[in-house]
């Protein structure tokens, strides 16, 4: 015997203090964290740095980015992205990118679905 | 002090006779029992692992599971981490064991990963499993950040398309001699290279299939070891470590860096050194991620001319994913660990399957499972205990 069930969930989702990253994602913009302590930089934003502070502070990237690998099939364009003046590098979504382009910078995204999106950067589109 | 007196593994596949994960889990604790000659009354804690209440649609999911086995009276937990929460459980049993406050632990690891969601749901709920508000809102799936990872270990090590393709073709051959895996497919290494490429370099056929399925074991402290379970094999050393859960965030992204301490973390425990294993069940959820736990987990100087020697193969010299692993036995995700234990246990004691069951039984075996990707790894060692 089966039984077919349907579950609908509707979440009310807050971000808390990572509601800067999350707003920067819809508008387009690379919101990251720089530690107070040694200053290194997160993106995505890390609460804790790797020098194990807790101290940071919210600053905004140019938004570029250099692709360090991609990889492409059914299940979608993903690469790992470093944004300038981060110190890590992202996992991105690729919108339009051919195979051999490896710049990009941040676009805005779906408002009910904040991700994080990379398009070229093409002459003209800089 | 632990010791596996029981163990089993149901078949692993997509359930198509109207069971249900409650069924599998009563038949795989019944049987456990039964090879431990123990009684249902001498459990004093059951721990269940299963990943996510969205594929059972069952909140504390061991307070029915104790009542469907007649276990009452007792403690009854539930342990997840990810795809790791089997060995975790496993971990929990152990140290449950080693305070003393516990004389038999059931381990119970079950997950309903095909038949009750439909595939693209489960990988949804997969990508939720990552950062949900990096990874998880990006819609990346798990191939495609295994596909990244590999990448970057690719080309660091010259391992190549033939290597994954190679690896497939054992691990499934392997699963044809186990009666109780989900892909029992002999592949050609064409139709492999061939195969849909879901997120490059991972094609269809480099993936682990989403399976049912439920394993246990019994952990027995050693002062109340059935006389008839002498054999049993003892677990010597657990470890478990986490890394960054965002890939990029890490300084090796195609290394699984939180599986060497995992296993330093076990070694130490056990008193041994990695290459004293003898033989392995590792955690391939895709092909490129079992060379990748082979090197981090130190069980090789050089994993590539080892591989391509064959000494991971069922008659190498040291036997990696006799049962086929992820890849060929199939993936219920929270059984995975606890069926790798189960295995090793029974390769230890000599009660595997015929055709794999190896004649000279090595002293040491390592279960390694994880979670995310290598990000929360858990790893086991079990020492033989049958001379
Ligand atoms: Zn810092």
């Amino acid at each position: 015997m089966i039984i077919k069930q349907k579950l609908d969930l509707n979440y009310t989702l807050s971000f808390g203090k990572m509601t800067r990253w999350v707003s920067g994602l819809l508008e387009g913009k690379a919101i990251a964290l720089k530690c107070s302590q040694c200053e290194k930089s997160s993106f995505p934003p890390q609460r804790i740095c790797d020098c194990s502070s807790s101290k940071n502070e919210w600053f905004e990237l140019s938004g570029k980015a250099n692709i360090l690998v991609k990889t492409s099939g059914v299940d979608g364009d993903f690469a790992i992205a470093k944004f300038e003046g981060s110190d890590n590098s992202a996992v991105v979504r690729l919108k339009g990118f051919k195979i051999d382009e490896m710049n990009g910078k941040i676009s805005s995204c779906d408002p009910s679905k904040p991700s994080l999106n990379l398009i070229p950067i093409k002459s003209g589109n800089e | 002090m632990t010791f596996v007196t029981g163990y089993n593994l149901t078949q692993f596949n997509r359930r198509k006779d109207g069971s249900s994960f409650r069924d599998w889990v009563s038949e795989t604790f019944e049987s456990s029992l039964e090879t431990s000659s123990l009684d249902r009354r001498d459990i004093d804690t059951l721990i269940v692992s299963s990943e996510s209440d969205f594929f059972t649609l069952q909140l504390n999911p061991a307070s029915v599971i104790a009542d469907d086995l007649g276990l009452f009276n007792i403690e009854a937990l539930r342990v997840e981490g990810g795809g790791a929460s089997g060995q975790l459980a496993v971990h929990a049993g152990v140290k449950s064991i080693l305070s003393g406050a516990s004389k038999h632990v059931a381990i119970i690891g079950f997950d309903p990963s095909a038949s009750q969601l439909p595939s693209e749901t489960i990988k949804k709920l997969y990508s939720y499993s990552f950062d949900a508000w990096t990874d998880g809102m990006n819609g990346v799936s798990a191939t495609a950040l295994y596909a990244l990872s590999i990448q970057i270990f690719m080309s660091e090590t010259g391992l190549n398309e033939y290597d994954l393709a190679n690896l497939t073709i054992n691990n499934r051959e392997n699963a044809c001699l186990n009666p109780g895996a989900h892909l029992k497919i002999n592949h050609s290494q064409d139709e492999i290279l061939n195969s849909t490429i879901i997120s490059s370099p991972y094609r269809r056929l480099h993936c682990s299939p989403l399976s049912d399925g439920a394993a246990s074991i019994i952990l027995s402290h050693k002062n109340y070891i059935p006389s008839k379970r002498k054999t049993a094999p003892e677990v010597i050393g657990i470890g478990s470590a986490n890394d960054r859960v965002n890939l990029g965030a890490r300084l090796e992204m195609g290394e699984f860096n939180s599986k060497t301490i995992s296993m330093k973390n076990a070694c130490k425990m056990a008193d041994i050194k990695p290459s004293e294993i003898g033989l392995a069940e590792l955690y391939d959820a895709y092909a490129g991620a079992e060379f990748q736990a082979i090197k981090a987990l130190g069980l090789s100087s050089n994993f590539l001319k080892d591989f391509r020697n064959r000494r991971f193969h069922k008659e190498g010299e040291m036997p990696i994913n006799l049962s086929g692993g992820l890849m060929g036995q199939g993936a219920p995700v929270g059984a995975t660990g606890v069926g790798q234990t189960a295995t090793c246990s029974m390769l230890l004691e000599g009660e595997y399957h015929d055709e794999l069951q190896i004649n000279n039984i090595p002293k040491y075996a390592l279960a390694d499972t994880h979670g995310g990707i290598g990000t929360t790894s858990a790893t086991s060692i079990l020492e033989s205990n049958i001379n």
